[in-house]
């Protein structure tokens, strides 16, 4: 690294000086030109991201850039980000935006150049000059992405180091970067160490959770419109969207269907044996966390190198099993290929599976049902302890928003204090200002005109004190 | 249009407009002109300009740093202006009235 931890810090703090002094206009012109600059090269930042992580689809990858830019660019580009962004004459309130200050932005392996455009492009909107720290195994695409986008933000009047990017890093760095006094907020997507770390650090912290995705398959379900939906989302980028479906749940009138049509789809289910191979190389039997050597690899490799006889093309490792548990490792959030199964008795059943499911490494992250009852879609909902319930929709897509929903479109998914995080929100550029509330006075009439010397009384209870306050209002 | 005056080994540089990062270089130069060998201290008279860039700040640290805090002042910033020296953190760095 070049620079030094103090040199990159005081670099982004004065281009945090400079760029609160650029009104609106001048700010979404910036952001427009990084989205044409990014999505114009969404297919060499793809292919490049494939190339150095060896992970995921490179095609896939296209459409995580598009999703970074072009959705991400028409999700945000109305906002009002800079100055008085609402007036309520009836409240007397009015309310003020202004930047946060300098973001470190911790970048995945998964997903690495969507992530850098995605942070780039809401910082940039909300007038925050950003630090680039990618995951070592995809720092050259992740500079290369950071780099089209800087060329493309000072082009269009940006302050000069309003992007940085770190071309290596150690641990420690990182951690300096993270405890620096400069520093005014970390958006820090990862794995649960990093995302721990960074909260740590004392500097604020907007994190992300792990997700252990649970799919109902309801029995009003269209079973066939259903299971080409979850192939189509677990096989994406060979299911690294953290969103992406991690077991199925179906009760039994409708198992036998469901099994069919994933065996249409060219899902492979495994024998008991199987599964124990599958289980030596998916899971680490000491951490309970996924083998990084598996992660974003194709079905029919990851069965290989198991030792299993899957045929050529399959398209997901089905795991029939019966429990939730490190017992069973590949209960746990698998990003590749394999999917658990649950077949169970009743309706009650599969919600308390989906419930074990969620609790075991997914609270708050996403869940997903597939239904046409609406009555048990909102039962499925309310037991879930999730940010997104996702309805007939591929999870990985349908999470990360602005394809199959109206989420906003993101690659920063809140998992609520369930998953140690401040939100459930699918992060944007709207989290990344400090709002200011200019309050008129707008007094409230029964709080004026009431004796306050009624409140000295202990003898007046909470009912007594209610009944004088709000007579006759 | 910058003045710069010298009075009593003292650089006034009384600046106007925007310094933005196309002129910021130009300012930089004219500084450099006029901050001769007896030169003690300078102050930046910021009444008339509206907006400084971060090369401009970086001017006013390389300054502050070669004559000493207590060698250079700002005068006269309008409020947008000293917000900016606030998020910069330079109010510690400089002298600000």
């Amino acid at each position: 690294m070049e620079k030094s931890i103090d040199e990159i810090i005081q670099n982004a703090t004065m281009a945090a000086a400079e760029y609160s002094q650029l009104n609106q206009e001048q700010t979404d012109k910036i952001v427009k030109s990084v989205f044409e600059a990014a999505f114009n090269k969404r297919v060499m930042l793809a292919k490049m991201a494939q190339t150095e992580t060896n992970i995921g689809i490179w095609e896939h990858k296209v459409l995580k850039n598009v999703v970074a830019s072009q959705l991400v660019y028409e999700d945000i580009k109305n906002l009002k980000t800079v100055g008085i962004i609402s007036e309520d004459d009836e409240s007397g309130i009015v309310e003020i935006a202004q930047p946060m200050g300098t973001i470190l932005a911790i970048i995945p392996v998964t997903n690495p150049t969507s992530t850098v455009i995605f942070k780039i492009l809401i910082s940039l909107k909300s007038r925050n000059p950003i630090i680039i720290c990618p995951s070592k195994k995809a720092i050259n695409c992740c500079s290369e992405a950071a780099r089209i986008c800087y060329e493309a933000a000072i082009a269009a009047g940006a302050p000069e180091d309003c992007i940085q990017w770190l071309t290596s890093v150690t641990r420690e760095q990182t951690q300096e970067l993270m405890s620096h006094k400069g520093l005014s907020l970390i958006l820090a997507t990862g794995g649960s160490g990093l995302v721990k770390s960074a909260y740590s650090s004392g500097t604020p912290t907007i994190g992300v959770g792990a997700g252990n995705v649970p799919v109902f398959i309801e029995k009003s379900a269209d079973v066939s419109f259903s299971v080409e939906q979850i192939v189509f989302s677990k096989t994406f980028d060979n299911g690294t969207i953290c969103a992406s479906e991690q077991a199925i749940v179906v009760e039994k009138e409708i198992a036998k269907e469901v099994i069919a049509e994933f065996k249409r789809c060219k899902a492979y289910f495994l024998s008991n044996e199987e599964i124990e191979l599958l289980n030596k190389i998916a899971i680490d039997p000491k951490t309970h966390l996924m083998n990084a050597e598996i992660v974003g690899r194709p079905a029919y490799e990851i069965a290989q190198k198991a030792g299993i006889n899957a045929p050529e093309g399959v398209s997901i490792l089905m795991a029939p099993i019966k429990t939730v548990g490190n017992e069973f490792p590949l209960s746990s959030e698998i990003l590749a290929p394999i999917l658990a199964f649950y077949e169970v008795d009743n309706f009650e059943k599969a919600i308390n599976m989906c419930i074990d499911l969620n609790y075991h490494g997914g609270i708050g992250h996403s869940a997903s049902i597939f239904s046409n009852d609406d009555v048990k879609i909102k039962y499925f909902a309310t037991h879930m302890n999730a940010g997104r319930i996702c309805v007939n929709t591929p999870s990985s897509h349908g999470a990360v928003g602005g394809m199959f929903n109206k989420l906003s479109p993101s690659l920063t998914l809140g998992c609520g204090t369930g998953g140690k995080n401040i939100t459930t929100d699918n992060i944007s550029a709207r989290h990344l200002l400090n709002i200011q509330r200019i309050s008129r006075r707008r007094p409230n009439e029964r709080f004026i005109r009431f004796d306050k010397s009624l409140y000295l009384d202990e003898t007046l209870k909470a009912e007594d004190i209610n009944s004088i306050y709000n007579n006759n209002f | 249009m910058n003045v710069y005056s010298i009075n009593n080994h003292v650089l006034t540089c009384a600046l106007s407009g925007r310094i933005d990062s196309l002129n910021s270089g130009q300012v930089e130069n004219e500084i450099d002109e006029n901050r001769k060998d007896d030169i003690t201290s300078v102050v930046f008279d910021l009444q008339e300009v509206t907006y400084i860039s971060s090369t401009f700040l970086r001017v006013v640290i390389k300054i502050a740093k070669a004559l000493g805090k207590e060698n250079l002042s700002i005068v006269n910033v309008q409020p947008s202006i000293m917000m900016v020296f606030k998020i910069a953190n330079l109010t510690e760095v400089v002298k600000i009235g």
